[in-house]
C-alpha cells in the first residue's frame, strides 16, 4: 500500500507530460469524470487522457493514453512516437524510484494509445 | 475549426454525420438553426433567459437523440418539435390551472416585459405580446408557429404533437382571443 | 362575444349572423368561399369579421418587423458545444498499425478523416460513414485486423456512378494509408443521389 499510490501518480504525470510533448499530439482527451472534477474545482485535476494501473506481473505498469492527433500528422506515427516517449519517461520514473531493478523499467511498461479525435 | 467547410452541406447530411458522432457537423447545425429556435422560444416563453435555457437544453437533447434520428423529418422541423415541446412544458408548469384540473397549486406570475423593451418596440406590439400571455400554451404555440414562423398546419401538428384538425381549432381560438384583446388598439 | 361552450376545451366554430362560418372565413381570407345559400355578395358581417382579422395581421406584421429590426440575440453556441463535446459518441474502436501494436483509433475520428477526404472531391459530399473490423478472430489478435468502410455520398450530376465510386474508394484508401495508418480491406460506396449543383450554400428551408 505504502508508496504505490504515490508511484502511480508519478507514473501518470510522467506519462502525461511525455505524451503532451510529442509532435502531432493536439491534446490529451479529457474524460467526462475528469472534466466534471475540473469543473467542481475542488479536487486537484488529474492529467487528462491518461490512465495507469499496475500490470499483471509484479512491478509492471499499463498505461493508456487517449489523444487527439493534429491534422497533418499520420495518426499511427503519432501513436508510435507517443508510445516511445511514454515508455521512456515511465521507465525513468521506475528506474529512479527503486521499485524495480535498474534497467528493467522499459520492459515493464505497456502503453496502449487510442486516437479519439483528429483535429 | 473544420466546421467552416461544412457550411455548404445540407441539413440532412449534417444530421447523419452528427448522429455518428461528428461534433463539427452538429456545431454547424447549431449555428444555422440556433437563432430562429431562440426566437421561437422567446415568442413562446416571453423571456430571453428562459428561452436561452430551453433552446440549449433542446439542442443537447437533440445531440443525444440524433443516433435515432433517421431523417423521417427535416432536421429543422425536428428541432422545432423539440423546442416547442420544451417550451410547452415550461408554460404548462407556470400556467394558472383551469377549473377542471384545479388541485390548487400557486401558479407563477406572468413575466412582465421590461420597460426598455416596451419603449423600444412600441405599445401595440407590446400589447400583442401581453395578449399572447392570455392564451393556453397550445394555442400560443400553434399561433406563433403559424404567424411568426409560417409553418403549415401539418408541420405545426407535428411540432405540437396534436392533429392538424386540433391545430386548426387552436389557431382559430387564438385569433379569436387576440382580436378581442387587441380591439382597443384598432 | 365568443360563444361559451362550457367545459369543452376547444369550442367549435362560430357562425356570423349571416350564417358564414367564422373559422372558415378566417382560415383562408383570400381564397374562394362557398357562402351559405342566399348569402349576399357584399356581406357586411363578413367584411367586419375580415377587418378584425386584418387588423390582427397588421399587428403581427409590425411585431415581426420590430423583431427583425431588434438586435439579434445570439445563442451561446459554446455552452451547447461544451456539453456536446463531453458526450462524444466515439463508436467502435479500430486497430491502427501492425497486428502486434497496441494502437487504436475510434470510429468517429476515422470517419471524420474519410468524410473530409471525400468532401474534398469536387461536388461530392459524404454522409454516413461506418467502419468495422472485417470478421473476428482468425490470424489477428482480438479486435485487430483490417476494416471495412461503408460510406454514403451525394454528388453533382457531372459524376457517373462508377467514376464516383472509384474516386471515393481512392480518396478513402489514400486517407486511410497516408493520414491514419488504418488497413482498409474494402470500401463500400453508397451513392445516395446525384443532384444539380446547388446554387449558393445549399441551405434548405425547413
Amino acid at each position: 500500500m505504502n508508496g504505490e499510490p504515490a508511484l502511480a501518480d508519478r507514473v501518470l504525470r510522467a506519462a502525461a507530460a511525455a505524451a503532451r510533448e510529442v509532435a502531432g499530439v493536439a491534446y490529451l482527451r479529457p474524460g467526462l469524470a475528469e472534466v466534471l472534477r475540473g469543473a467542481g474545482g475542488r479536487v486537484a485535476r488529474r492529467p487528462a487522457g491518461v490512465r495507469v494501473r499496475p500490470g499483471r506481473s509484479a512491478g509492471s505498469w499499463e498505461v493508456h493514453i487517449e489523444l487527439a492527433a493534429a491534422r497533418g500528422h499520420r495518426a499511427v506515427e503519432v501513436t508510435r512516437a507517443v508510445r516511445a516517449a511514454v515508455t521512456g519517461a515511465v521507465a525513468e520514473v521506475l528506474g529512479s524510484g527503486g521499485a524495480v531493478p535498474e534497467g528493467a523499467g522499459a520492459a515493464r511498461v505497456a502503453v496502449r494509445v487510442t486516437v479519439t479525435d483528429v483535429s | 475549426m473544420s466546421g467552416h467547410s461544412l457550411d455548404r452541406h445540407d441539413d440532412a447530411l449534417l444530421a447523419v454525420r452528427a448522429g455518428e458522432g461528428d461534433e463539427d457537423a452538429f456545431e454547424v447545425l447549431v449555428r444555422r438553426h440556433g437563432p430562429v429556435l431562440l426566437r421561437l422560444a422567446e415568442q413562446l416563453l416571453g423571456g430571453p433567459a428562459e428561452a436561452e435555457d430551453a433552446v440549449q437544453e433542446a439542442l443537447v437533447s437533440a445531440w443525444r437523440r440524433l443516433p435515432e434520428f433517421r431523417g423521417e423529418a427535416a432536421f429543422g422541423s425536428w428541432m422545432y418539435r423539440i423546442v416547442t415541446n420544451r417550451c410547452l412544458n415550461v408554460l404548462r408548469a407556470r400556467r394558472p390551472l383551469t377549473p377542471l384540473e384545479a388541485v390548487a397549486e400557486p401558479a407563477a406570475p406572468e413575466p412582465q416585459a421590461s420597460p426598455e423593451r416596451a419603449a423600444e418596440t412600441g405599445a401595440a406590439v407590446h400589447a400583442l405580446r401581453d395578449a399572447l400571455g392570455g392564451l393556453s400554451p397550445e394555442q400560443r404555440a400553434c399561433w406563433v408557429l403559424r404567424e411568426f414562423h409560417d409553418l403549415s398546419y401539418e408541420d405545426i401538428a407535428r411540432a405540437v404533437g396534436i392533429s392538424p384538425q386540433a391545430v386548426r381549432g387552436r389557431i382559430f381560438r387564438a385569433r379569436r382571443a387576440l382580436t378581442e384583446a387587441m380591439a382597443a388598439w384598432r | 362575444m365568443a360563444v361559451n361552450h362550457g367545459a369543452g376545451e376547444e369550442p367549435e366554430d362560430e357562425l356570423l349572423p349571416c350564417g358564414q362560418s367564422l373559422m372558415e372565413l378566417w382560415e383562408d381570407p383570400a381564397g374562394p368561399r362557398v357562402p351559405p345559400a342566399g348569402h349576399p355578395e357584399e356581406c357586411p358581417h363578413c367584411a367586419a369579421a375580415l377587418a378584425e382579422l386584418h387588423a390582427l395581421e397588421e399587428f403581427v406584421t409590425r411585431s415581426r418587423a420590430s423583431e427583425a429590426a431588434a438586435p439579434r440575440r445570439e445563442l451561446s453556441v459554446s455552452t451547447v458545444m461544451d456539453i456536446v463535446r463531453m458526450e462524444l459518441r466515439p463508436g467502435r474502436t479500430l486497430p491502427l498499425g501492425e497486428p502486434d501494436e497496441d494502437a487504436w483509433i475510434v470510429e468517429a475520428a476515422a470517419a471524420k478523416v474519410f468524410r473530409a477526404a471525400v468532401d474534398a472531391l469536387p461536388e461530392v459530399t459524404a454522409g454516413s460513414c461506418r467502419i468495422a473490423p472485417v470478421g473476428a478472430g482468425g490470424r489477428h489478435p482480438a479486435g485487430r485486423g483490417p476494416v471495412r468502410v461503408r460510406i454514403e455520398v451525394v454528388a453533382g450530376m457531372t459524376w457517373t456512378v462508377p467514376r464516383l465510386a472509384e474516386a471515393v474508394r481512392d480518396a478513402v484508401a489514400r486517407a486511410a494509408g497516408e493520414r491514419l495508418g488504418l488497413e482498409v480491406l474494402a470500401v463500400d460506396v453508397v451513392v445516395m443521389d446525384l443532384v444539380e449543383p446547388a446554387g449558393g450554400n445549399g441551405r434548405t428551408p425547413w
